[in-house]
């Protein structure tokens, strides 16, 4: 896998935080994923990922208090790198792809 | 502090930047969304979990970046297979090994958390014990060469027939004159001071309040080797000058920090201590403790200030001293006696103790005795571990042989066991840790007064010990499985299941049982005679109707002239009428001494034709006080308004007074004479009173009526409304009439006698959790262990079973089996348990150390678990149908 071919939680985080909108914070994130998934997921798992999708130049963050709050605690939050955009991308185009013409094999159709 | 903890381990767990702060404030984040105010403890504990769980990611994590060639890890293309194999494969197994065990202890909960609590409650029960008697007993003193810091006391033979000398006959303490040879010609000593406690009233703004106080000779911090903090220390000038114009005063750490802010400038300022005003000329470092003896043990040692003290004429000092470079205790007990700074040689010898000694008198064998319960529980913790992992290696045997099979080596798989030990070991060890930590502090806050008691807390190496103990059990007979298990030849694994080693392993794990059967009993004997002892304790009679009473004190003030003299006298009437008028009050009396809270002093008693006579206790009561007391009159009258009017010289006695002063006859209208006043009539005979504990042996007493001496301030209130309501009352009743007084002690009877046997109930509390404990873990071991070993003879009973064998027979006969086993373990115990009762026969009170209800109790007890852990499995095998047992597995 090179480096801008994303795993399919890879996507997923990504995906989360496109839907969350700019500036995300990383709870509003795994809420997401929660929601969408439908099963709890492992803070472990991704806050690697997210690390992962950092060092890859896919996703940025800044720290940041969150609004409203006076406790002096720094939060992270995340938005998308144009080449996180263009990977997500190139994941649909591929995923098509690779759907395309299947409909009928599935009996879907 | 849950959160605290769980903060803590993210901490270290996670790497030191910035994006770890922000994970931690995520979850904190989180934390606070969840809680509402209710269900706290719930939300802090979920906290703990998803911090553990994250903390565990990134450890691993962590491990597998180390690992060269692992997938996470850095790679290098130049890395040559070979390298690869050599090092990156063993951590990388070493990982695999790590998760596969957590794996295999997620599939088997129970015996995990057995397995796990049983080596927490050995680890961390025998660590908080030895962190205590570590402390106590083996550290050396907190102060400069504690080693040549003795204790200097002198042998009184005739006090040991003195009731209130009797404790201390072999250490009284030495007169100011002794002192004052001592610290002018001593030659073995480069210091001697002296010191001891008072106590004095503090009083400034707010409430006066009792602080302990110490005072010392101006060598004092000398001898100890411990420089003040701040400020300094007494002059020998300022030793005389205690009641002088300008008394000085040095304050402890802990007062300065509670009376004072940190920046305040303290030196030169007044604390008005009594009726005077000193000046504060140092503070002490912090934890500064200087125990004493008095009264039957030492005390904690702690002293909130410190006055000069060693001039005046008539106290009696306790004596310590700094043995001189090169010189020895009995060169320094030679000198002493050569020197003889007393004028009767005859009657007092010197003595030269160490002080570490000392300060530990009578502590040595309590705590001696439950490191001892301790370090059985341990070992009954580590038997219960070896009969899991033993009892595991049955179930085990197939996965061992269907992994050699797919191509495992031996050396693989003893290194997977091994792992699992070490992970099993570790997670007990966690727990014991955890559990170290809470029981500590539980220990020392139950316990008797123990030295040095700030210092205690869980200590390192000790809980590395307990540790090292519960994992080598743990890798000893986790490894065993590997060593028997590995040996078998594959084909025979496999074709005949786990019945070869079972065997083996059932006959080392019923006598680990016994073993563990062998200790229990031990402990519930002893557990079993101090709680015996404990009950008689308890039903023994007070002399006095508890129920109902409350006792009140007031601290007497020091009476300067005539007038306050008369003013206070008055004010107790007063007091007495304040209480007396409070609801649900039916009686009030007033003496000089009330039970369990005066400490006693004895005087002699004469008898009129001059012989001596036995010595007794000597109060002043009002005519009120038998009867609100409860006392019982055995025979003649008890003192009457008319007593107290004349003051008449009549006095109510004891009853073990008359018997031991008029053993033949009557004693009613005897005379005996006490002091060198004028001879006292008995008029009545009272039944005998426990003064200051249930277990110390009754003092004889003589009660004469109430003069006016010394207004009386200790007050006994007979109630009928519950101790809640009424005992608020009685303190406004106080202060409403002496705003300024100082009320000393305000308690229910019952909760004075209670308290009195507090040693007695800690010691007989801890001995029987122990015993009870260790009877679980027993109960478990032999439930594993023959519901194993029945399980292993499946085949064999169902054969007898087809065969026409009654199922009551062959329960028996399982039954029987075991039970000789267990009948052994207990024999060995009770030949345990004799010779351990006479180590605690100085414990028991009212219950001879072989008693029989209790060895025989205990042994009815051990063996009925044993049976009913051998039946139960045993009569579920017997119940299957023997198709089932024989169909091929």
């Amino acid at each position: 896998m090179n480096d801008t071919q994303l795993g399919e939680f890879e996507q997923a985080v990504l995906l989360s935080i496109l839907r969350e909108g700019p500036n995300a914070f990383a709870l509003e994130v795994r809420g997401g994923l929660e929601r969408d998934s439908g099963k709890p997921v492992s803070r472990g798992a991704f806050y690697t990922t997210v690390e992962r999708l950092g060092r890859k130049g896919l996703l940025t963050w800044k720290t940041l208090r969150p609004e409203g709050s006076r406790r002096a605690t720094k939060q992270r939050r995340f938005s998308l790198t144009s080449a996180g955009m263009q990977a997500l991308r190139e994941a649909k185009r591929s995923l098509k792809a690779r759907w395309a013409r299947l409909d009928e094999a599935l009996g879907e159709r | 502090m849950i959160v605290r903890f769980a903060n803590r381990i993210l901490m270290s767990a996670l790497p030191n930047n910035e994006a770890s702060e922000t994970i931690r404030n995520d979850l904190a984040e989180e934390l606070r969304l969840r809680r509402d105010g209710r269900h706290r403890a719930v939300h802090a504990l979920w906290y703990l979990w998803e911090a553990l769980k994250l903390a565990g990611h990134f450890l691993l994590l962590r491990l597998d970046r180390r690992v060269p060639g692992s997938p996470r890890g850095p790679s290098s293309p130049r890395t040559t297979h070979r390298q690869t194999r050599s090092s990156g494969m063993r951590f990388d197994t070493c990982i695999q090994d790590v998760r596969f065990a957590l794996r295999t202890f997620g599939r088997k909960p129970l015996f995990t958390a057995v397995a796990t609590l049983t080596l927490a409650l050995g680890i961390g029960g025998s660590t908080a014990m030895f962190s205590v008697v570590d402390r106590v007993l083996l550290r050396p003193l907190p102060y400069h060469e504690p080693d040549r810091i003795v204790s200097i006391r002198q042998i009184m033979e005739r006090w040991k027939d003195v009731a209130n000398l009797r404790e201390s006959w072999d250490r009284a303490w030495l007169h100011p004159d002794q002192f004052a040879v001592l610290r002018e010609e001593a030659t073995t000593f480069s210091a001697v001071a002296v010191h001891k406690q008072s106590e004095l009233t503090l009083r400034g703004e707010g409430r006066p309040e009792v602080v302990s106080v110490g005072r010392g000779s101006s060598e004092l911090l000398a001898v100890l080797g411990v420089p003040p903090a701040r400020g300094r220390w007494f002059t020998r000038a300022e030793e005389g000058n205690t009641d002088g114009p300008a008394p000085v005063v040095v304050l402890s750490d802990e007062f300065r920090r509670s009376h004072f802010s940190d920046d305040q400038e303290i030196l030169g300022t007044s604390l008005q201590l009594g009726n005077q005003v000193h000046t504060v000329i140092g503070v002490l470092p912090p934890d500064f403790h200087l125990r004493e003896f008095n009264w039957g043990g030492m005390d904690a040692g702690h002293r909130d200030l410190w006055i000069p003290g060693g001039h005046t004429c008539c106290y009696q000092w306790e004596a310590i001293g700094r043995l001189a470079p090169g010189a020895t205790i009995e060169q320094a007990e030679a000198e002493l006696h050569l020197l003889r700074p007393d004028a009767d040689p005859a009657v007092r010898r010197f003595t030269v103790i160490p002080r570490r000694r000392a300060e530990s008198e009578g502590l040595a064998t309590p705590l001696a005795l439950l490191l001892g319960a301790t370090a059985l529980l341990l070992l009954i913790a580590c038997g219960n571990v070896a009969t899991l992992l033993l009892g595991e290696l049955a179930d085990r045997g197939h996965e061992i042989a269907a992994r050699s099979a797919l191509g495992a080596g031996r050396a693989r798989i003893t290194r997977q066991l091994l792992t699992e030990s070490v992970v099993l070991g570790a997670m007990g060890s966690l727990a014991g840790v955890g559990l170290a930590r809470v029981m500590t502090p539980v220990v020392v806050r139950l316990g008797p007064t123990l030295p040095r008691v700030d210092e205690i807390g869980v200590d390192g190496r000790v809980l590395l010990a307990a540790i090292a103990i519960g994992t080598a059990s743990v890798l000893v007979f986790g490894l065993l499985p590997a060593l028997t298990a590995t040996g078998d030849s594959l084909h025979s694994r496999l074709q005949g299941g786990a019945r070869g080693s079972s065997a083996r392993t059932s006959h080392l794990s019923g006598f680990v049982v016994a073993f563990e059967l062998a200790l229990t009993t031990v402990l519930l004997v002893s557990g079993g005679l101090l709680a015996r002892s404990f009950g008689q304790l308890m039903d023994t009679d007070p002399g006095i109707d508890a129920e109902g009473l409350v006792a009140l004190t007031i601290r007497p003030r020091r009476l300067d002239t005539e007038a306050e003299w008369e003013q206070l006298l008055g004010r107790s009437r007063q007091i007495r009428g304040a209480l007396e008028s409070v609801s649900g009050v039916t009686a009030v009396t007033v003496s000089s001494d009330l039970p369990f809270i005066s400490k006693p002093t004895s005087t002699p008693t004469f008898l009129t034709d001059g012989a001596r006579g036995s010595t007794a206790l000597y109060w002043r009561v009002d005519p009120t006080y038998h009867a609100t007391m409860g006392a019982r009159l055995l025979s003649g009258r008890l003192l009457t308004d008319a007593d107290a009017d004349a003051k008449a010289s009549v006095a109510v006695v004891s009853e073990s007074l008359a018997r031991a002063n008029w053993p033949e006859g009557s004693p009613l209208g005897q005379q005996f004479e006490y002091y060198d006043r004028e001879p006292v009539t008995v008029v009545g005979v009272v039944g005998d009173v426990k003064h200051e504990t249930l277990a110390y042996r009754t003092e004889p007493i003589f009660y004469m009526p109430l003069v006016d001496e010394q207004p009386p301030m200790a007050f006994a209130v007979r109630t009928s409304r519950s101790y809640g309501a009424v005992m608020s009352d009685l303190r406004e009743a106080v202060l409403a009439t002496d705003p300024g007084a100082l009320i000393e002690t305000l308690s229910p009877y019952e909760r004075l006698v209670a308290r009195s046997a507090a040693v007695e109930r800690f010691r007989m509390m801890l001995t029987t959790g122990f015993a009870i404990v260790a009877a679980i873990l027993a109960g478990i071991g032999v439930l594993g262990i023959t519901a194993r070993a029945v399980a292993g003879h499946r085949r064999e009973l169902g054969i007898r079973m087809a065969l026409g064998a009654r199922e009551r027979s062959l329960v028996w006969d399982v039954v029987r089996r075991h039970l000789r086993l267990a009948g052994g373990g207990v024999a060995v115990g009770l030949v345990l348990a004799v010779w351990g009762s006479r180590l605690i026969a100085s414990f028991l009170f009212g219950v001879a150390p072989g008693d029989p209800l209790t060895f025989t109790s205990v042994t009815v007890g051990v063996l009925i678990l044993a049976l009913v852990a051998t039946y139960v499995p045993a009569r579920r095998i017997a119940a299957l149908d023997p198709a089932t047992v024989l169909r091929p597995e």
